[in-house]
C-alpha cells in the first residue's frame, strides 16, 4: 500500500494550482456563469495548450496517455477554482464514450481534434423522464433510406449550445429488456431540425433542452453497435463518473477552507464566530464529507487505473459518486450555515460552488442511483 | 496511489512465527461468548497468561524500545501481528478484551516514557511493556467526567508514602473478582495551584490496604466497570509518575495513545456490518430474503457505505503515520469521532430492520452470535475514551477553530 502521489502527480498538482490561481480567479468564474454559453475561449485555448483535454486520450490519438489518476490531480485544482466549460462534457465524458466505442475511423477523425480543443462534444442522455437507467431513453430514431431519423427531446443536457457535435442516446428498438435497442449517435449540433434551448435557473452549469425534429444522421454516424451499445456506456461513463467526484472533492476542500477562514476572521460577540461550538460543529461536518469523499473517489480512480474485475469498478464508482454528491452538497449548505448573509450575496463566491454542487448533484446519476447500484453488486 | 497491501517475504516469514503461537495458545472452538462485561474469570487468567507470554517475545508492546521491555519491531512487523490477532480474533477462537497488540498497560505507558525519569522508567516500564502487570486507568471520577482536571482525589506527601484518598468510577476491564496489579491514578497533591498544575500521577499498587473495589451494573462497556475508593491508602513515593504537580501531562500523554496517536496497523478485515448485510441476504422473512425490501437495500447500503469509510480512513491514518502523504491534523479524533456516530446508526438500523429480533440474547434466538443484541446496547454508550462532543473540540482545534482561533484574533 503506498497513498503517495507520484513525482508527476506532484508536478501536475502543483502547475493546475498556479494556472487556477493565475487565470481562473472566481471573478472570471462568475463572469463566464453570467455569459449565455458558458464559455470563454481564451480559458479553453490555454486548457487545450496545457494538454489537459487529452490526457486521458492514447498518444496515437494525439493524447497523453496518462492514468485517470493524473487526471484526477487536476480535476480536483480544477474543481478548487470551479474551472468553468465544457472541458468535462467534450474530453472526459464524450473522449471516454468515442475511445471506448467508436470505430477505427472515429477515433482517428474526433479524438485528435478533442484532445487539441479544435471540436467539442456534448452528450445526450438524459430525458424528461429524468435518470442514467436505460427506462428513461425514449427518443427515437427510425431507419429510412441509409440514415436514421430522430424525433424527441434530450433535457439537461450539458454545454450542448457551445457543442459542435452531439453524442446522442436513441432508441432504435422497441424492447421488454430496456437496455436492448439503444443507439448512439454523433449528431451535427448545426443539423436541420435540431434546436437548443436554454435553461434558466439556479444552475452551476449551462444547461440546455434539445428538441430532435425529423433530423436526419447518417449511418455512419452511429457510435458503436445498433441497438446494442447502452452496456457499452458503462466503462466510459464509470470512468468519467470517477473524475467528476475528484472535481467535486476540490469544491469540497475549497468550501472548507473558505468556511474555517471566514470563521476565524468573522467577529460577532466580541469573539471570531470559530469560538462558538454551533459553527465548529458545521465546519467539522463539511470536513467529514469532504474526507469520505475524498476517500472513496481516490480509491476508486486506482481500481479503475490497475483493471480491477468489472464489478469492483461499479461498485466503487458508485460508491464514490453516491458520497462525493451527498458531500458536496452538503458543504455548500454547510458553508451557508455559517457564512449566514454574506454567504448569499453574489459579491462572494460561496453561492457559486453551492449551486455548482446542486448541479453536479444528479449527473451522472444522483446518491439513490448510484446507491441501488451497490445494491445490486452487493447481490442483495 | 496503490490501495492493495503487499507483504515482503520477511513479513511473510514472520507471520509464519506468529499463526505458530497464535495456535498454539488459540482456542480450539469459536467462543460463544461475544460481550465484553461478560468474560469468565477462566477466560480472562487465560488471556492475562497469554499477555505474559507475547510480553516475553516482545510482541506485548512490539513497536517500543527494547531496552524497557518493548519488541523494537518495525512497523511492517506489527502489521503482520495486528493482523493476524485481528484475524483469529474474528474466528472468535481468541479470549476476549485482552491479549492483542496494544493493550492497556502499554498505553499506560505513553505518560511515564515521556515525562517519567530514568529510574522511573527503569524500574517500571519492563513489568508494563513486557504485560507482567495489569492496571486500572483510574482518571473518571464521580464528579469529573469530561472535566478530568476537576477531579477532587488528593496525595498527601509523609514520608516514604503518599498518603491517598478519593473515589473513581467507570474504570477497569477485569471481570469480577479480579482486581489489577496497579491503579493509574492521578490526584491533586497542591490544593493551592491552578489548575492543571496541581495534580500527580501515581502507579499505586493494587492490593494496597485501604482500597475497596466495587464491581459496576452497567449496559454494556468494552469490559467489566469498577468504581475504586481509596481510603488513607499509603503508597509507596517511588510509584509517583512523572515530577510531583507534572501529572496532568502525564494523564494526557496517556489519553493520546489511546485515541490512537499512533495510526493503526491493522487492516480493516470483517466487520459486524459486513456479517450482518450476509446475514440479511441469507435469512428469510416471510418466504423472501430480509434484503429484498427495497428500503432494507438502502439502509443496507447505507452500512456498507459507512463501513468503506471506515476501512479507507483506516488506511489513510496508517499512510500519514508511515509518512507517505502529509499529515492532517485532525484526521485521529476523526476517524474516532465517526465511529462514535456510526455506532448508534447502527444499533439503530438493526432495530428498524429486525425489530425486537434484534434486542434478543437468548441462546436459540440470538442473532450473529448475540453480536447484534451487543451493539443495540453499544449504540447507547458513546462516552468512552471521550464523548463525541469532547472528540468535536478536539477535532475543531485541529481544525484552526475553537481556542486557537480565540486566541488568534486577539
Amino acid at each position: 500500500m503506498d497513498l503517495s502521489l507520484t513525482e508527476t502527480q506532484e508536478m501536475l498538482r502543483t502547475t493546475a494550482r498556479d494556472f487556477m490561481k493565475r487565470e481562473c480567479p472566481w471573478t472570471l468564474v462568475k463572469e463566464i456563469d453570467e455569459t449565455d454559453t458558458g464559455f470563454s475561449e481564451d480559458l479553453w485555448r490555454k486548457i487545450a495548450d496545457l494538454g489537459w483535454l487529452g490526457m486521458i486520450l492514447p498518444e496515437e490519438h494525439g493524447g497523453m496517455g496518462s492514468s485517470l489518476t493524473d487526471l484526477a490531480v487536476i480535476y480536483e485544482e480544477m474543481g478548487q477554482a470551479l474551472l468553468p466549460g465544457p472541458h468535462f462534457s467534450s474530453a472526459v465524458l464524450c473522449g471516454s464514450i468515442i475511445l471506448a466505442i467508436g470505430s477505427e475511423e472515429q477515433k482517428q477523425r474526433l479524438l485528435p481534434a478533442i484532445a487539441s480543443g479544435e471540436i467539442i462534444l456534448a452528450l445526450a442522455l438524459t430525458e424528461l423522464d429524468y435518470g442514467w437507467t436505460p427506462e428513461c431513453i425514449h427518443l427515437s430514431a427510425k431507419q429510412k433510406n441509409g440514415s436514421f431519423v430522430l424525433n424527441g427531446i434530450k433535457m439537461f443536457v450539458h454545454d450542448a449550445r457551445i457543442a459542435d457535435q452531439l453524442i446522442c442516446v436513441a432508441r432504435t428498438k422497441e424492447s421488454s429488456d430496456r437496455a436492448d435497442g439503444i443507439t448512439l449517435f454523433l449528431v451535427d449540433r448545426n443539423s436541420p431540425g435540431l434546436t437548443c434551448r436554454n435553461l434558466s435557473g439556479h444552475l452551476g452549469e449551462k444547461l440546455y433542452e434539445v428538441s430532435f425534429k425529423d433530423v436526419e444522421v447518417p449511418a455512419s454516424n452511429v457510435l458503436g453497435k445498433v441497438d446494442g451499445s447502452w452496456l457499452a456506456l458503462r466503462e466510459p461513463l464509470n470512468r468519467a463518473t470517477v473524475i467528476l467526484c475528484a472535481y467535486m472533492v476540490g469544491g469540497c476542500q475549497h468550501l472548507l477552507d473558505m468556511t474555517v477562514e471566514y470563521a476565524q476572521t468573522r467577529i460577532q460577540f466580541g469573539q471570531p464566530i470559530a469560538a462558538f461550538q454551533w459553527v465548529q460543529s458545521y465546519i467539522i461536518g463539511q470536513a467529514n464529507h469532504l474526507e469520505k469523499a475524498r476517500w472513496l473517489t481516490y480509491e476508486a480512480m486506482w481500481k479503475l487505473d490497475v483493471g480491477r474485475p468489472q464489478h469492483e469498478q461499479d461498485e466503487a464508482t458508485s460508491l464514490a459518486k453516491a458520497v462525493s454528491s451527498e458531500a458536496f452538497h452538503e458543504c455548500g449548505h454547510l458553508g451557508h450555515e455559517v457564512h449566514a448573509g454574506v454567504g448569499v450575496d453574489k459579491k462572494y463566491p460561496l453561492y457559486l460552488y453551492s449551486k455548482k454542487a446542486k448541479t453536479l448533484y444528479s449527473f451522472l446519476g444522483d446518491p439513490y442511483h448510484h446507491r441501488r447500484r451497490i445494491a445490486e453488486v452487493l447481490e442483495l | 496511489m496503490d490501495f492493495e497491501l503487499h507483504y515482503t517475504a520477511g513479513q511473510e516469514e514472520f507471520r509464519k512465527e506468529v499463526r505458530a503461537f497464535i495456535e498454539e495458545n488459540a482456542y480450539k472452538e469459536p467462543l460463544e461468548v461475544v460481550d465484553p462485561m461478560k468474560i469468565p474469570p477462566e477466560m480472562w487468567n487465560k488471556g492475562r497468561e497469554i499477555q505474559r507470554k507475547l510480553g516475553a517475545k516482545g510482541w506485548y508492546a512490539p513497536g517500543y524500545a527494547k531496552e524497557y521491555g518493548g519488541g523494537g519491531l518495525d512497523r511492517e512487523h506489527r502489521a503482520v501481528l495486528a493482523e493476524e490477532f485481528a484475524k483469529i480474533r474474528l474466528e472468535r477462537r481468541w479470549p476476549i478484551a485482552s491479549a492483542g497488540s496494544t493493550e492497556v498497560s502499554a498505553i499506560h505507558s505513553s505518560g511515564l516514557m515521556s515525562y517519567g525519569t530514568e529510574d522511573q522508567k527503569k524500574r517500571l516500564l519492563p513489568h508494563l511493556l513486557k504485560g507482567e502487570w495489569y492496571g486500572f486507568q483510574a482518571f473518571t471520577e464521580p464528579d469529573a467526567g469530561t472535566d478530568e482536571a476537576s477531579m477532587k482525589s488528593t496525595a498527601v506527601r509523609k514520608g516514604d508514602v503518599y498518603v491517598i484518598n478519593g473515589t473513581k468510577v467507570f474504570v477497569g476491564h477485569s471481570p469480577p473478582p479480579i482486581h489489577p496489579d496497579y491503579l493509574y491514578w492521578p490526584a491533586v497533591t497542591d490544593p493551592k495551584a491552578p489548575r492543571h498544575e496541581n495534580i500527580s500521577a501515581f502507579f499505586v499498587p493494587g492490593d494496597l490496604p485501604g482500597i475497596t473495589y466495587t464491581p459496576l451494573e452497567l449496559i454494556a462497556a468494552e469490559g467489566s466497570k469498577w468504581e475504586v475508593t481509596c481510603e488513607d491508602v499509603q503508597c509507596p513515593a517511588d510509584r509517583l509518575i512523572g515530577e510531583e504537580n507534572k501529572g496532568w501531562l502525564v494523564t494526557q500523554a496517556t489519553l493520546a495513545a489511546e485515541h490512537g496517536g499512533g495510526g493503526v496497523v491493522a487492516p480493516h478485515l470483517s466487520s459486524l456490518s459486513l456479517r450482518f448485510i450476509d446475514y440479511c441476504k441469507n435469512t428469510k422473512r416471510n418466504g423472501q430474503p430480509i434484503s429484498r425490501d427495497p428500503r432494507i437495500q438502502d439502509l443496507l447500503v447505507h452500512l456498507y457505505i459507512e463501513d468503506q469509510i471506515t476501512r479507507l480512513w483506516g488506511l489513510r491514518n496508517l499512510a500519514m503515520a508511515s509518512g507517505q502523504i502529509p499529515r492532517v491534523r485532525y484526521t485521529g479524533t476523526q476517524t474516532s469521532l465517526h465511529n462514535k456516530r456510526h455506532s448508534p446508526e447502527m444499533g439503530k438500523i438493526f432495530m428498524e430492520i429486525l425489530g425486537p429480533h434484534c434486542l434478543i440474547d437468548d441462546p436459540e434466538l440470538k442473532i450473529l452470535v448475540g453480536e447484534v443484541e451487543h451493539q443495540v446496547r453499544l449504540a447507547d454508550v458513546t462516552h468512552i475514551g471521550g464523548t463525541p462532543e469532547t472528540q468535536q473540540i478536539m477535532m475543531s482545534r485541529g481544525l484552526g477553530l475553537g481556542r486557537g482561533a480565540r486566541q488568534a484574533a486577539r
